[in-house]
């Protein structure tokens, strides 16, 4: 691309090379042109400044570096092969401070290499057998300094929650010998089975039943005295162990969950008590209270004669006033 | 420059002559190093290429021809093995900061100061713009080179130097526009 003559005008007056007739006819044109004058205008402006910018001095001993390295006649060669081997003879302190930086794992790697590759040393290293150990050793080395930056394979320290799966809290398992699923009438009980007279067995079989578990079973601190007593199943039937804290928290079974109020008149179906289900020493007087027997809900229909013998009932498990309501009906 | 007894060297060092060598790498290194400075923005490059521009002469001395001058025929080894560096480095390095400024007799503190921040924001400019652009005003302005030896350098014609010339004096005329000479 050739420049206009305005801006041949512009380049020849920038370099001092133009002519008073140039410089009177680059004026004319820069009077009717402002785009132009401004375009003159900034290109003087940068030309003045670079041309004030100082130079920059060369590093001390650059002259001697390079005449150290130099070989004129005969062995040229080996002074360019110098020059482009990277490494720098004259440093600033820039360079300095910057190649202090760099690692000593660098620096014996570059050293290895330069051992191992050096052709002209005669012996071991100059065989093929000599440069493969030599090149193994310095993979082996460089294997060795990523290890150590990259921290790979993982130590113990820096693993958590990484690599190596969480440990999942276990609590110890019953075993065969911890659970023994006895029958239901049996004084042996299982772990679970007291859990299970401790929290909700208050249903239909109206096993709720004062005196179920030992002390040893559930410990003191998981069950309260209201819900446990210690007469029922013996030490020998659970085996401490088997029941964790973890498992019945104080939390889970309060004084609270068993109340009178749980066990409703509906509970207790005349189909699901059997005479024989319940004897006469399961159900004390005190357990069933005159205010949760109404008039309601025992109909004539429901109680036969053949279902509660008179053992069964004792006069104080229903009031005068039931026995009025039944008749009523 | 002095270029009469240039070929003087060259001969001298032709013929192993150390002391001819030592002087034309005395007379031409401070404008290589500059030029290489301008070109690569970092004092360790620059003084790397100066090296090498030194160290290849040598080696090709019995390559150059006479007809040109013998500063033309180095500044090429120069502008060619910085470019080849840059090639090969293809980085973006903050501006280098550890460069000495020429002293300037009878320049006080804040003269050197300015001149630092000149020089400074001078080469800023310079490094944002296209190499070719950075080449070709260095050659011109650092170096005071002509359009014609400039041509011979960089293996092309005049009138392509001066449009090219042109167009980075314009460029720069652009980033450079916030700044007032004293």
């Amino acid at each position: 691309m050739s420049l206009s003559q305005a801006e041949t005008l512009i380049q020849a007056v920038l370099d001092g090379d133009a002519s008073a007739a140039e410089r009177a006819e680059l004026d004319r044109l820069l009077a009717s042109d402002e785009a132009l004058c401004a375009t003159f205008e900034s290109m003087r402006h940068a030309c003045a400044m670079l041309e004030a910018s100082p130079d920059v001095d060369p590093p001390p001993g650059l002259v001697e570096s390079i005449l150290s390295r130099a070989t004129l006649r005969g062995s040229s060669r080996a002074a360019t092969h110098q020059s482009l081997s990277g490494e720098r003879v004259v440093a600033t302190d820039a360079s300095r401070a910057r190649r202090t930086k760099q690692s000593w794992f660098t620096g014996l790697v570059h050293l290895l290499k330069e051992i191992g590759m050096n052709e002209q040393k005669p012996g071991f290293l100059g065989t093929t057998k000599g440069k493969f150990l030599v090149t193994a050793g310095v993979a082996a080395v460089a294997l060795a300094g990523l290890s150590t930056v990259i921290d790979f394979p993982p130590g113990s320290n820096n693993t958590a929650g990484t690599i190596v799966p969480a440990e999942r809290h276990r609590a110890p398992q019953n075993s065969a010998q911890d659970i023994n699923v006895g029958s239901p009438s049996g004084a042996q009980s299982s772990n679970a089975g007291a859990i299970n007279a401790a929290s909700g067995a208050a249903g239909s079989t109206g096993a709720v039943i004062p005196n179920a578990v030992t002390p040893n079973v559930v410990s003191p601190s998981v069950a309260s005295p209201d819900v446990v007593s210690p007469n029922v199943i013996s030490p020998n039937s659970v085996n401490p162990n088997s029941v964790s804290p973890n498992m019945v928290s104080p939390n889970m079974v309060s004084p609270n969950m068993v109340s009178p109020n749980m066990v409703s008149p509906n509970m207790v179906s005349p189909n699901s008590v059997s005479p024989n289900m319940v004897s006469p020493n399961m159900v004390s007087p005190n357990m069933v209270s005159p205010n949760m027997v109404s008039p309601n809900m025992v109909s004539p229909n429901m109680v036969s004669p053949n279902m509660v013998s008179p053992n069964m009932v004792s006069p104080n498990l229903v009031s005068p006033n039931a026995a009025a309501g039944v008749r009523s009906n | 420059m002095e270029t009469d007894d240039d070929q003087a060297l060259v001969d001298g060092c032709r013929n192993g002559d150390r002391a001819a060598f030592a002087t034309l790498v005395t007379r031409y290194q401070r404008p290589i190093y500059n030029a290489a400075y301008r070109v690569l923005g970092n004092a360790d490059d620059a003084s790397e290429v100066a090296q090498a521009v030194f160290l290849r002469n040598v080696e090709r001395l019995d390559d150059y021809d006479s007809q040109y001058r013998l500063f033309s025929w180095i500044y090429r080894i120069a502008i060619n093995e910085a470019i080849d560096l840059l090639r090969r480095n293809r980085r973006e390095e903050p501006l280098d900061e550890g460069i000495e400024l020429a002293d300037i007799d009878g320049a006080g503190p804040e003269d050197r100061y300015r001149d630092r921040q000149l020089s400074d924001r001078i080469q800023r400019a310079l490094m944002s713009m296209k190499v070719e652009d950075r080449v070709v005003l260095t050659l011109r302005h650092f170096s005071g080179l002509s359009y014609k030896d400039i041509a011979v350098v960089l293996h092309a014609e005049e009138k392509t130097v001066k449009s090219r010339l042109f167009e980075a004096r314009q460029r720069m005329g652009e980033l450079l526009a916030d700044l007032r000479i004293r």
